[in-house]
């Protein structure tokens, strides 16, 4: 998450697996630090009775680790605006892959910013979380 | 560190973070973990309480935060929250899609607003595969 030390050139990516096997510890532990103990995420006796193959990972668990890509290019500081829709759940035993482009260089006020896209898709090529995000990369 | 531990924010994970520092973009989505009230006696308080007695499945949709400037390890924060819109649609399956929508506004000591973020949750009749 530091600070970027490069200009961002629109068309440049940045791809990375966050998840190389999803485990329900790691599920356990976002439900520890975020206070979701939400029962599809944490009981599976519960997410199973429910509908579901078993507890799934939270949305925002995601997120937070498909954004560790855009932040640790960009840096945390520069970000004024990260928005995703949650396509799919992830599922204990998932790989999961993000990729960030810098889709385009902006003006807004003296600043300028760049927008990006952002999909994060599981070892079947499904889309998990897709999302957009904007940074401020000069100006004031 | 514990949240950076948990999200993989590799750089903050090592040891606690100094003053000042900025904390992962997604920090604030936990503001819940601050609220007197919540997980007493089990029950979940904020937008995480609308999934209780859903007989179908609460499921997080979406989610958006705009920042007017990050927040740094030693903030302190006040959560305003609202009720947004609340809407349906058809599903492709048959039934109705539910979705509710949260605002909430991170102002620090100054009134001055820091983040503000939309949260939509859907209830759905059934579960989905």
């Amino acid at each position: 998450m530091s600070a970027r030390t490069s200009p961002i050139v629109i068309g440049q990516r940045r791809e990375r697996v966050i998840y190389e096997q999803l485990l329900r510890t790691e599920i356990v532990q976002y439900a520890g630090v975020s206070g979701d103990f939400s029962p599809l995420h944490t009981d599976e006796v519960y997410a199973v009775g429910a509908g579901y193959s078993g507890v799934m990972a939270h949305g925002m668990m995601i997120m937070a680790g498909s954004g560790c890509v855009l932040t640790d290019w960009v840096g945390v500081e520069a970000l004024t605006r990260f928005r995703v829709r949650f396509r799919a759940p992830a599922w204990p035993g998932d790989r999961l892959t993000t990729t960030v482009i810098a889709e385009a260089l902006r003006e807004e006020g003296d600043s300028a910013h760049v927008d990006f896209s952002l999909s994060t898709t599981n070892q079947n090529g499904v889309e998990v979380v897709a999302g957009t995000a904007s940074a401020r990369v000069g100006g004031r | 560190m514990a949240f950076a531990r948990a999200v993989g924010a590799q750089d903050l994970a090592e040891a606690p973070p100094e003053p000042g520092t900025p904390v992962p973009a997604t920090f604030a989505a936990v503001d819940v973990q601050f609220d007197p009230l919540h997980m007493r006696n089990m029950r979940p308080s904020g937008p995480l309480a609308a999934a209780e007695g859903v007989a179908g499945s609460v499921l997080h949709a979406e989610q958006h935060f705009e920042y007017l400037r990050p927040v740094r390890v030693g903030d302190v924060l006040t959560v305003g929250q609202a009720e947004g819109r609340t809407w349906e649609k058809p599903r492709r399956q048959g039934g109705r899609l539910r979705f509710r929508e949260f605002i909430k506004e991170y102002r620090d000591s100054r009134d001055r607003l820091v983040v503000r973020s939309r949260m939509v949750l859907v209830e759905t009749e059934r579960a989905q595969r």
